[in-house]
């Protein structure tokens, strides 16, 4: 029997231009979804200066009239839209990854949609009710 | 072929995914609405000196920087970086674990 020779195997990618992605509608549904996900880590850095200034009374006063200025509300918005988006492409692929079996039966996809939104909501509901307790 | 590290990314970047879709939405309604109405307050400082608080926010943070720079990546490579696969997944993932150590310094009140 002969070994065969190890040989580099390289990848050959097929070039293609960078505005691919607006060619077809679910190629640009795809690239928005990514986008939307970037953008959450920026507001993820929101978090974190709050989380810093929380520390001191003066500087989150000052943290404050930052998120009151019109700029910061509307940089807000878009966080809401991407995260919104992002929360939506989630529920829509939990039914293939996630499949569940009553009996023989496979539970159909829009029931684990719903459940997962229900479980958004719940979460959601908690957490604005724990801001707004605090207040 | 090389093996990817891929399947290793994908655990906390599903995770990253379900925690941004569970909390994003209303805390970004807590900093983007509420605060600028007036409907919370300077007063909810004490929960956020909560170091349980502290924590479960810092856990948010994190998650959200892993998931960010997994998307980012591919954003990056889609629009022509697509020769750079390398370099840009370190870049990406470096940045969030770098993020995330600086977020957990913060969470502790070290910096």
């Amino acid at each position: 029997m002969q070994i065969a020779p190890k040989t580099k195997v390289k990848e050959y990618r097929r070039p293609a231009p960078s505005d691919w992605w607006l060619k077809k509608p679910s190629y640009t549904r795809y690239m928005l979804r990514e986008f939307c996900g970037v953008l959450l880590g920026g507001y993820a850095v929101v978090l974190l200066l709050v989380l810093r200034a929380a520390r001191d009374a003066g500087q989150f006063r000052a943290l404050l009239d930052g998120l009151k200025s019109p700029v910061s509300v509307l940089i807000h918005l878009v966080f809401l839209a991407a995260a919104l988006y992002h929360a939506y492409t989630y529920v829509k692929l939990t039914p293939r990854v996630l499949v569940v079996k009553q009996g023989e039966e496979r539970v159909p996809g829009s029931k684990i949609e719903a459940a997962h939104y229900v479980g958004i909501a719940v979460a959601s509901l908690v957490l604005l009710g724990l801001f707004l307790a605090a207040r | 072929m090389r093996r990817s590290n891929e399947p290793l990314w994908w655990i906390p970047f599903s995770g990253g995914m379900l925690i941004d879709a569970l909390a994003l939405p209303a805390l970004i309604v807590v900093t983007g609405i509420l605060i600028p109405a007036g409907l919370v307050t300077e007063n909810v400082r004490g929960l956020l000196e909560n170091p349980l608080i502290r924590l479960a926010l810092w856990v948010v943070i994190a998650f959200t920087f892993v998931h960010s720079a997994h998307r980012l990546k591919f954003v990056l490579m889609e629009l022509g970086a697509r020769n750079a696969r390398a370099g840009v997944t370190f870049l990406c993932y470096a940045a969030a674990v770098v993020g995330s150590i600086l977020a957990l310094l913060v969470a502790l009140g070290v910096l």
